[in-house]
């Protein structure tokens, strides 16, 4: 054991004689490092969760407007309507050779602020998501026109409904003490999906036609339904249709019929893609939110360089000593250098739980606010970048102090000439 | 032990100046000869300004010269690199300083090892040894400050020793030693330097400890850069 060894023993030495001017050091380089790692992780998933999965889903087709609120009303159910369509765009969805399955959707209510959207079991029975749907044990799929719901679980576990209990929708999107009189019964909870859906109260399209105080327009004249009568299907309107098509080559059919050569309604397809064009579009807050990032990493390499190097003048007589007894500049150099790269190293470490505490405070933020699942375990090549970019950080802080432990006078620092 | 051929410290013709704070030149050291046999013990004798302390760096390559010869067991060390000179004093001399300077917060043990880091290596079994002769086998893991002025010079020695030096270089070794503690770690260090057959160059201006050697060189005489007269004037002092 000669050199190495001396360095590891003279940084592992140096680390807990400082033990706490390290573990401030580490600890601001922990911050640094866990704020890169979920800053991009983040950025990542949310980015894939948002613009991936859809639920299998490949398009929506809504009322004429944006894209992405179709999008965003539709399948996050977020934002509001942009309005709706007849029902015969619907039925000649169904018809449609490119179209393998199509899912109407309509909306308008809400139970405690949690969406309330009809629906058919098509949904449900063919949900063409890889995950598939399930009905938790004591429960079922809603009836086609009954005043049955089926909860998902996260409304299930924010409201308490269970299979049994009654409710009244609100009026409207959001809560309110406007409820109708209208009483569902739960026939069913949903396993979790991880996905917006668990956060949807789903009752059969029939019970929104037939709500109290709701009119449909599908005529351009208001009707009412009639308890007991059948609604005449041009008074019946949808917000918006899920559609699953067969091909990508009916996606350019579709897009073209009704985008570009239609006026009535528009086609959001591929689903991703809206959502890549918002992030798109909000891209400067991910490059600020990453410029703060690599500014608390410049702070951090600061702390390092200022740790160190305050303490270089006490540690002269060591250096001189160490110099004495045969060490050379470099390995004194060295010393420095490895004791920073290490100090970024445990900081770099302990940046993972910082990273885990941002990434899992980030995951419980955005299942509350949208339903949307962060895949917390993927491991993203940030994991392993941001931790070697610290090292280098971290020796290149240590070059300053490096250099003035290099330039130590031996003879002046060891006893006082005579 | 046999002793390799030739002196293992020679001097010649070394001189080494300093510059005053008004700008001038200020020999401190000019020895024209001076040399030392493999295994030999020799005292010097000098007290504060007769430039002891900067001739014992310059023998350890410490310091550099401003001319002069520095052979220390076969080598020049005035012509070396600084990085050769530095390789060379951790293979061939240990040195004992009056102050010790053990490194605070490492152990006994390890002080001895970190002088061995930079030489032949790390060999704990051989710095455990060196320890157990100089009576510090239960003060291993004792760091310096937790171990009396005598132990920490003990130290200080097996450190010195732990290369199997073949100079030893000692500044004031017991200056900081009771007289009797001090005639024991003299006594210690000078057979524990002839067990490994190295060489020893002692400087001190403690009459006691100069009495204990057969060779003693004043160092008055042997730098014609001493102030002769201020080195008598602080004699008498």
């Amino acid at each position: 054991m000669k050199t190495p060894g001396a360095l590891r023993l003279l940084v592992t030495r140096s680390l807990r004689q400082h033990a706490l001017s390290t573990a401030i050091t580490a600890g601001s380089v922990a911050l640094a490092a866990g704020l890169v790692m979920a800053v991009f992780t983040i950025k990542s998933q949310t980015y894939t969760a948002f613009t991936g999965g859809a639920n299998g889903f490949d398009a929506v087709l809504g009322a004429r407007g944006s894209q992405l609120q179709l999008v965003l009303n539709t399948v996050f159910h977020l934002e509001t309507s942009p309005g709706n369509i007849p029902w015969s765009m619907y039925v000649a969805m169904t018809q449609d050779d490119g179209v393998e399955l199509a899912v109407p959707y309509a909306l308008g209510d809400n139970y405690e602020g949690f969406r309330v959207v009809g629906t058919t079991r098509a949904l449900f029975d063919r949900f063409p998501g890889a995950q598939g749907v399930r009905v938790s044990a004591g429960g079922r799929l809603f009836t086609e026109g009954t005043r049955e719901a089926l909860v998902g679980s996260v409304v299930a576990q924010r409201t308490g409904l269970r299979v049994g209990q009654t409710f009244h929708p609100g009026h409207g999107l959001a809560d309110s003490d406007n409820d109708h009189d209208d009483e569902f019964t739960v026939a069913g909870v949903l396993e979790a999906t991880n996905s917006p859906m668990d956060r949807v109260v789903w009752i059969p399209i029939e019970g929104v036609y037939r709500m109290s105080g709701h009119v449909l327009r599908g005529t351009g004249r208001n009707f009412r339904a009639e308890p007991g009568q059948p609604i005449p299907d041009e008074h019946r309107e949808v917000s918006a249709v899920l559609l699953k098509l067969k091909d990508p080559q009916a996606g350019i059919f579709l897009d073209q019929a009704i985008n570009r050569q239609g006026t009535r309604a528009t086609l959001a397809w591929p689903i991703g893609r809206s959502m890549a064009d918002l992030f798109e579009k909000i891209g400067w807050v991910n490059r600020i939110l990453e410029l703060v990032a690599y500014l608390v990493v410049v702070v951090a390499a600061g702390t390092i360089l200022a740790s160190l190097y305050n303490t270089m003048n006490e540690r002269r007589r060591e250096f001189a000593i160490l110099r004495s007894l045969g060490a050379r500049r470099a390995t004194v150099f060295a010393a420095i250098v490895l004791e920073s790269t290490a100090i970024a190293g445990l900081g770099a470490v302990l940046g993972y739980l910082v990273h885990a505490a941002i990434l899992s405070l980030a995951f419980v933020i955005v299942r509350a606010q949208t339903g949307v699942v962060l895949d917390v375990l993927t491991v993203d090549p940030v994991l392993w970048w941001t931790p070697l970019g610290m090292l280098a950080v971290g020796a290149v802080a240590g070059i300053i102090p490096a250099v003035k432990a290099y330039r130590t006078d031996v003879a002046t620092h060891l006893v006082p000439s005579s | 032990m046999t002793q390799p051929a030739g002196p293992v410290l020679r001097l010649a013709s070394l001189a080494k100046s300093f510059r005053a704070p008004d700008g001038a030149l200020v020999p401190v050291i000019d020895v024209p000869a001076f040399s030392l046999a493999a295994g030999e013990q020799v005292a010097l004798r000098g007290s504060s300004g007769s430039g002891k302390t900067t001739l014992l760096h310059l023998v350890a390559g410490i310091l550099t010269p401003d001319r002069g010869e520095v052979w220390v067991a076969g080598k020049d060390m005035a012509v070396m690199s600084e990085a050769a000179r530095d390789a060379w004093r951790a293979a061939t001399i240990g040195y004992v300083f009056q102050t010790f300077n053990l490194l605070q917060g490492y152990t006994a043990l390890e002080n001895v090892l970190l002088g061995m880091m930079f030489g032949r290596g790390a060999d704990t079994a051989h710095a455990a040894a060196l320890l157990d002769r100089m009576g510090l086998a239960h003060r291993r893991d004792y760091r310096p400050r937790q171990l009396s002025v005598g132990q920490q010079q003990r130290v200080a020695v097996a450190r010195a020793l732990a290369n199997r030096p073949t100079l030893v270089l000692a500044d004031e070794p017991t200056g900081n030693l009771d007289p009797r503690h001090a005639a024991e770690a003299l006594e210690l260090m000078r057979s524990v330097c002839r067990e490994h057959g190295a060489a020893l160059l002692l400087v001190s201006h403690d009459p006691a400890v100069l009495a204990r050697f057969d060779r003693v060189e004043d160092l008055a005489t042997l730098n014609r850069a001493v102030d002769a007269a201020a080195v008598a004037a602080e004699a008498t002092a």
